[in-house]
């Protein structure tokens, strides 16, 4: 038995001592590891246009590096799979559309000697760099128009107030599109409700919508269009017309050819309402008109072929009520030749040449929000005939913090109170140029820098505190666009200094400037 | 007499048991081995930032660093500061720490006048740590920081002795089968100034070490390069050369080392330095045209504080002659 059991252990024994005979030649496979990216950084955002970097440390070790490939990949949204680049550094210009919900960005390395690949997904968020700011519609050839977008501490609250950096996005419209916006603009016109986003542009030739985040025309929303019931003044090109917003409900107002339609903004609604007619009026033809920018007061329209002033609202339009012993009849302006609507510190003032007298009247209305035909509009009015070179005025602006009239001839811009008629020259047009236009910023954001009375750099806000004006200077056919802050209100006086005034240029003939939303 | 077989028995089943057994721990015992048998005890020496000091090394039982102090170079030997060093299993943080007054000069001036017989007292309290160098090896990345005190901020209510991080370096070192650095790969971070402190310049740099045999024969350094097919592109070389398997010279454009048996000259932009060695090729006394000075005693022993202080490139291109 002992004998036996000697036997078993030694066997025992001599099994322990047998080799291991299993597959020793199993090479445990190194990962690729990813470096330089933090375990948070997979989350990037770019504007459209703009070069996208993401800079991975790559590397397996025991594999070459040239054995490594790369891929990055991005997809989602609207777009197609894109491969972006193939090296370890992903550098490329990103040419999708804004997107917020980001795009899937697929980084895949492939490690050649086995052929396995680590994918890492990242999320791009990719953003419009036509933020707010100031559109500049413009024509080099007197035919089509472009549109330039400036961005710029002084024209949006996103940019900080000591970033002096202005960008300059020229010819949006053309470089989006291929094309220039034919025929001249007349208005343009942002909003934004949620998602609901449109950049309308009237043209003599027609109507054009747009996303303001990528300028790209949309086909499908031109000219008859945007219209639930083709009205008769759409889609024949247009001699005059423009936009406001009624502020209350965000509504937008279109006078196209002098007949005005409004367009909702809220749910997702892109198309205007038929045209609206006030009670008893058979046909008008809309001039002149303006909402306020900075109340909810109703929208103020003047009637060239009835000769009064009509007012409107989300729920139409109305006509006003003649006031015994007020000092005008909104309802029979026919001794008027009105030619400016715009508003100051008092009321809503209709800038008119008085027939009869050959004299340069504002006719002022108080600002009514929620009106009616009974409403007391007519307020006041003021005589500005003596206004030195009135006469020779071509361009007028308002201002609603300070009773105040701005009026530019070709080569100088005045002001004078509306209170006391004092002109004195602001600004003068260096030869060679000429001014084409003026106009008060009036939209809401951006900061100003002035000098205060020691000189030192002072800022404010930009909102009715800023001087827009265009030049264009016929030898050079280069359009100029001269930002002069209002430094002294109820005077109309601007910074005289030039280092505060800062100038745009580079541009066509200046049509218009609009504020971007 | 049963169980005296038994006895045997077992006797025997152990010792085949031991005999299977592979050898596993030798690489383990081998680690902190410097390949001499020296290890640094004391080091005396005087810089911009320490002024005259004292540096001396205590090391555990295994030949690995414990720690240092700093003493002030005086008959007071004032300890002014220490290295430490943490260790975990495949990790450790060496540190270099000063002790500074978190109190303004004004202030001490004051306590002197109030208390004059315990005012060093309050100072001692008053002290903080600092740390003025790091290294940390931790998830396969050495990782180094450099600090720096600020200036011009040292009175009143701008007082504040809180070192500023002025770079840091974090290396992935790729071995080849002899344990010598293959390819190192590396981002080098350089901090601004002030309060621009919190933004950092990073440089991603990538070292190719060839061989021939056991001998370093150069060094290239990549940048990554967006459009170059393989991802990078040359960036510098450090040619090196040899003297029967010791590395005697390396040259770059910003970058040069001589060494024979009695010196090694360390040549940086702006700054040389020149390492007395003694027999076993270890620095004995350094002198810099910096006016940095230090004389470096050895004692017996295995160490590893070249390892915890430096990078492996540093020791690689002939940095590092304290060992």
């Amino acid at each position: 038995m002992k004998k036996w059991i000697f036997i078993i252990i030694m066997q025992i024994c001599c099994f322990a001592c047998f080799e291991d005979d299993s597959n020793l030649e199993i090479k445990t496979l190194n990962p690729i590891r990813i470096e330089n990216i933090a375990p948070g950084e997979y989350y990037y955002s770019c504007y459209m246009g703009d070069t996208l970097e993401i800079k991975p440390l790559v590397f397996c070790e025991g594999v070459p590096d040239s054995k490594l490939s790369f891929e990055w990949k991005m997809y989602g949204g609207t777009i197609a799979p894109t491969v972006l680049d193939s090296t370890m550094y992903l550098s490329a210009k990103i040419t999708a559309p804004p997107y917020a919900s980001g795009y899937n960005l697929v980084f895949t390395i492939t490690d050649e000697t086995t052929g396995i690949s680590r994918l890492e997904t990242f999320t791009v968020t990719v953003l419009s760099p036509y933020g707010t700011g100031l559109i500049v519609a413009d024509t080099k050839d007197g035919a089509n128009s472009d549109l330039s977008l400036i961005r710029s501490k002084e024209f949006t609250s996103d940019i900080s107030n000591s970033d002096d950096s202005r960008k300059i996005f020229k010819d949006l419209w053309s470089q989006n599109n291929g094309t220039e916006l034919p025929g001249l603009v007349l208005d343009a016109f942002t909003s934004t409700y949620g998602t609901n986003r449109s950049l309308t542009v009237m043209t003599t030739e027609k109507l054009f919508r747009a996303d303001q985040n990528d300028y790209v025309n949309i086909p499908s929303e031109e000219d008859e269009n945007m219209f639930m019931v083709v009205p008769p003044n759409i889609g024949h090109g247009y001699e005059y017309g423009g936009f406001v917003e009624y502020r209350s409900t965000s509504d937008e107002f279109m006078n196209a050819n002098g007949l005005v339609a409004n367009r909702g903004v809220q749910n997702s609604n892109r198309k205007y309402n038929y045209i609206l007619y006030p009670p008893g009026v058979r046909n008008y033809n809309v001039t002149l008109m303006y909402a306020p920018t900075n109340s909810y007061a109703d929208v103020y329209l003047y009637d060239d072929l009835n000769k009064c002033m009509m007012f409107g609202s989300f729920q139409g339009l109305w006509c006003g009520q003649n006031i015994a012993g007020a000092p005008f009849d909104v309802t029979n302006l026919k001794d008027y030749e009105p030619f400016f609507l715009g508003e100051v510190a008092s009321g809503i003032a209709l800038l008119a040449k008085e027939k009869s007298t050959g004299n340069f009247k504002g006719l002022v209305m108080n600002k009514v929000s929620f009106g009616a035909p009974n409403s007391n509009y007519p307020k006041s009015i003021f005589d500005f005939t003596s206004a030195t070179d009135i006469e020779n005025a071509k361009f007028f602006e308002l201002n609603v913090l300070e009773d105040v009239l701005y009026y530019a001839t070709e080569n100088k811009l005045y002001s004078t109170s509306t209170v006391n008629i004092n002109s004195t020259v602001q600004w003068t047009a260096p030869i060679g140029e000429k001014i084409t236009g003026i106009k008060i910023y009036d939209a809401e954001g951006g900061n100003v820098a002035y000098g205060n009375e020691q000189g030192k750099r002072t800022t404010m806000s930009s909102p009715n505190r800023l001087m827009l004006i265009s030049t264009y200077n016929e030898g050079t056919q280069e359009g100029r666009l001269i930002c002069i802050p209002i430094v002294t209100l109820h005077a109309g006086i601007l910074e005289q200094d030039s280092r505060w005034h800062v100038q745009f240029t580079g541009f066509g003939k200046i049509l218009g400037v609009y504020k971007q939303n | 007499m049963a169980l005296k077989r038994i006895m045997m028995l077992s006797l025997l089943l152990v010792t085949t048991l031991i005999a299977c057994n592979d050898d596993d721990n030798g690489s383990e015992s081998s680690l902190y081995n410097s390949g001499s048998n020296s290890r640094v005890k004391r080091i005396i020496g005087e810089n911009d930032h320490w002024g005259k000091y004292e540096l001396q090394f205590n090391y555990r039982a295994d030949g690995r660093l414990d720690h240092v102090w700093r003493f002030s170079d005086d008959e007071r030997r004032d300890t002014l500061g220490r290295f430490a060093v943490e260790y975990d299993v495949n990790y450790y943080k060496f540190e270099i720490i000063d002790y500074v007054l978190n109190i303004d000069p004004d202030s001490v001036s004051i306590l002197k006048e109030l208390y004059p017989t315990s005012w060093e007292d309050t100072l001692c309290e008053r002290r903080r740590e600092q740390t003025l160098y790091s290294t940390e090896l931790s998830e396969g990345k050495l990782i180094t920081n450099t600090y720096q005190e600020r200036r011009g901020n040292s009175e009143g209510t701008l007082f504040n002795p809180i070192y500023m991080n002025i770079s840091s370096q974090t290396l992935m070192v790729e071995n080849n089968k002899n344990g010598r650095p293959l390819v190192i790969r590396c981002y080098e971070d350089i901090y601004g100034r002030g309060s621009e402190n919190t933004l950092y310049n990073r440089t991603v740099l990538k070292y190719e070490f060839e061989y021939n045999g056991d001998e370093l024969i150069s060094v290239t350094q990549y940048i990554p390069d967006s459009y170059s097919e393989t991802s990078w592109t040359k960036y510098g070389e450090f040619s090196c050369s040899n003297y029967s398997g010791i590395l005697t010279g390396v040259d770059s454009d910003k970058y040069k080392m001589r060494r024979n048996s009695k010196q090694a000259v360390v040549a940086l932009p702006g700054e040389n330095t020149t390492y007395t060695l003694n027999d076993e090729g270890l620095a004995i006394k350094m002198e810099s045209t910096t006016g940095e000075t230090a004389v470096i005693e050895y004692e017996a022993g295995s160490g590893n504080f070249s390892e915890l202080y430096a990078t492996p490139l540093d020791r690689a291109l002939g940095k590092v002659w304290v060992k």
